[in-house]
């Protein structure tokens, strides 16, 4: 009986817990998609990753929709302008990717029009 | 054999200290909070670490807002919690036999294992990426880092056997096997999770599923002891299921509360969400408005389930219709969602019924 108290208890947890904290506690998750009211006012409409190889630009496809929209532009934005993340980003892609490379850029599209940003390999 | 609990023991004590001590320490948070910039938030952002993420992406009105609900969050918890222990207590769990629940964990494991393929082709495009692996919190000493495909394909294998045993094994709840075998089955879905996680996103694609795996390994081990709890181990891991959709609901109504309705909301998700074939929709504001509505009803309702497991039968097809919906208007998920296949673990069978 005890036991099967404990159980509702584990229940209470599994959910309450990520709840109060407002966090997920992995493997506890905290529910809510699109909970909070988003925002609209998004610094950029896309931004698309490319990388140069013996003289020509190739557009960043790793065939992950989650990669390839959210992940890598992410982390490309969070290391443009610091030069340690930016230095960081880029042996992790020299890690990943199949040909060695020369320069990488992303292009970032706004309202206002397109950036360029590149950053040699080396 | 029903639980005897007093309804008004520990719970609504429990609750009321909780809701004074939250109320107490708002004070304190807001304090912290105000004095962010000066670095006094360290002990705070501990304990709270969304609060600093948040802080710079809303502001920080909305932190504050989220700091005045922590006292009714903690009432909410203990609610819920004398809500399960007070009406299985009235009605009892059901009397579905233990070989129907045997046949239904041998169903979800079959379900799992359907599923792991999909699982495992991200994990092999996460193998490619894995110079960017960032382990979660638990799994910085246990996977620092992420393992070649050779050997999560080995674990994998070595799931399946697992999983093959229980579905094709002929196995009673008072035997050793049982818990073990599933204890270590959920194991290397955590790990095989843990690794889907560790590229910057807690995806929701299995939670439903690992949270009613989360229930029935524990209540595997209950069963092997206790032979009259296989009933209640059933609807805990069907509580699994629909908490998912109840505490979703419950973020919704605090986090976005009337605003959940307004005739941006629906604009701006359909905006944020371009894959998706919803944007006829914004053209038809109370139509909009009504699907949003339509959905926090559902999540809500789901706390039904524990008292009236018939409610599934409206359930069942709103959740399908849901999540269809969501897929089609704003291409989250699909059909082959396993959102989808677990809700129909929460049918109630002809067996089921409660004893009035």
């Amino acid at each position: 009986m005890v036991r099967q108290k404990l159980l509702i208890v584990l229940l209470c947890i599994a959910f309450g817990l990520p709840f109060l904290v407002l966090a997920d506690l992995f493997p506890f998750h905290r529910f809510g998609m699109f909970a909070s009211l988003p925002r609209q006012s998004s610094s950029y409409a896309s931004l698309e990753i490319q990388w140069k190889v013996n003289g020509a630009w190739k557009t960043l496809e790793t065939g992950n929709a989650y990669f390839d929209q959210s992940y890598l532009p992410q982390k490309a934005l969070q290391a443009f302008g610091n030069a340690g993340l930016e230095k960081s980003f880029i042996g992790k892609l020299k890690a990943s990717m199949p040909l060695a490379f020369d320069s990488v850029r992303w292009i970032k599209t706004e309202v206002s029009g397109k950036t360029q940003i590149r950053i040699p390999a080396q | 054999m029903k639980l005897r609990i007093n309804p008004w023991g520990v719970w609504p004590w429990l609750a009321l200290a909780g809701f004074l001590g939250f109320w107490g320490l708002e004070f304190f948070f807001e304090s912290m909070l105000r004095n962010w910039s000066q670095g006094a938030g360290g002990f705070l952002q501990m304990l709270y670490p969304a609060f600093s993420r948040k802080w710079i992406e809303l502001g920080p009105e909305v932190v504050l807002d989220l700091v005045k609900q922590l006292k009714f969050r903690w009432v909410i918890v203990f609610v819920f919690g004398w809500i399960l222990y007070w009406f299985p207590q009235k009605t009892g769990f059901s009397t579905l036999t233990d070989d129907a629940i045997r046949w239904r964990i041998r169903l979800f494991l079959v379900l799992v294992m359907l599923y792991l393929p999909d699982l495992l082709g991200e994990l092999s495009v996460r193998a490619h990426w894995s110079a960017f692996y960032e382990p979660l919190p638990l799994f910085r000493l246990l996977l620092p880092r992420f393992p070649s495909f050779g050997l999560i394909q080995t674990l994998a294998i070595a799931f399946f056997g697992l999983g093959a045993w229980l579905v094709l094994g002929k196995w009673h709840s008072s035997d050793h096997g049982p818990s073990v075998v599933a204890t270590a089955a959920f194991l290397l879905w955590v790990v095989f999770l843990a690794l889907f996680f560790g590229f910057g996103k807690i995806d929701h694609t299995y939670a439903s599923m690992s949270m009613a795996f989360l229930l029935l390994v524990p209540g595997l081990w209950v069963w092997k002891y206790d032979a009259d709890a296989g009933p209640l181990i059933f609807r805990l891991f069907q509580a699994g299921i629909w908490g998912c959709y109840f505490f979703s609901g419950l973020e919704k109504l605090l986090l976005a509360g009337f605003d959940w309705f307004g005739p941006n909301h629906f604009q701006t998700l359909i905006a944020l969400h371009p894959q998706g074939h919803g944007t006829w929709l914004i053209a038809y504001p109370v139509l909009s408005g009504f699907l949003l509505a339509f959905g926090l009803a559902f999540q809500l309702s789901a706390i039904l389930l524990w008292r009236f497991p018939n409610w599934a039968f409206v359930f069942i097809p709103a959740g399908v219709l849901f999540h269809l919906g969501t897929w089609y208007l704003l291409g989250v998920g699909g059909w082959q969602s396993p959102w989808i296949a677990m809700l129909f673990f929460l049918w109630p069978a002809s067996s089921v019924s409660f004893r009035r």
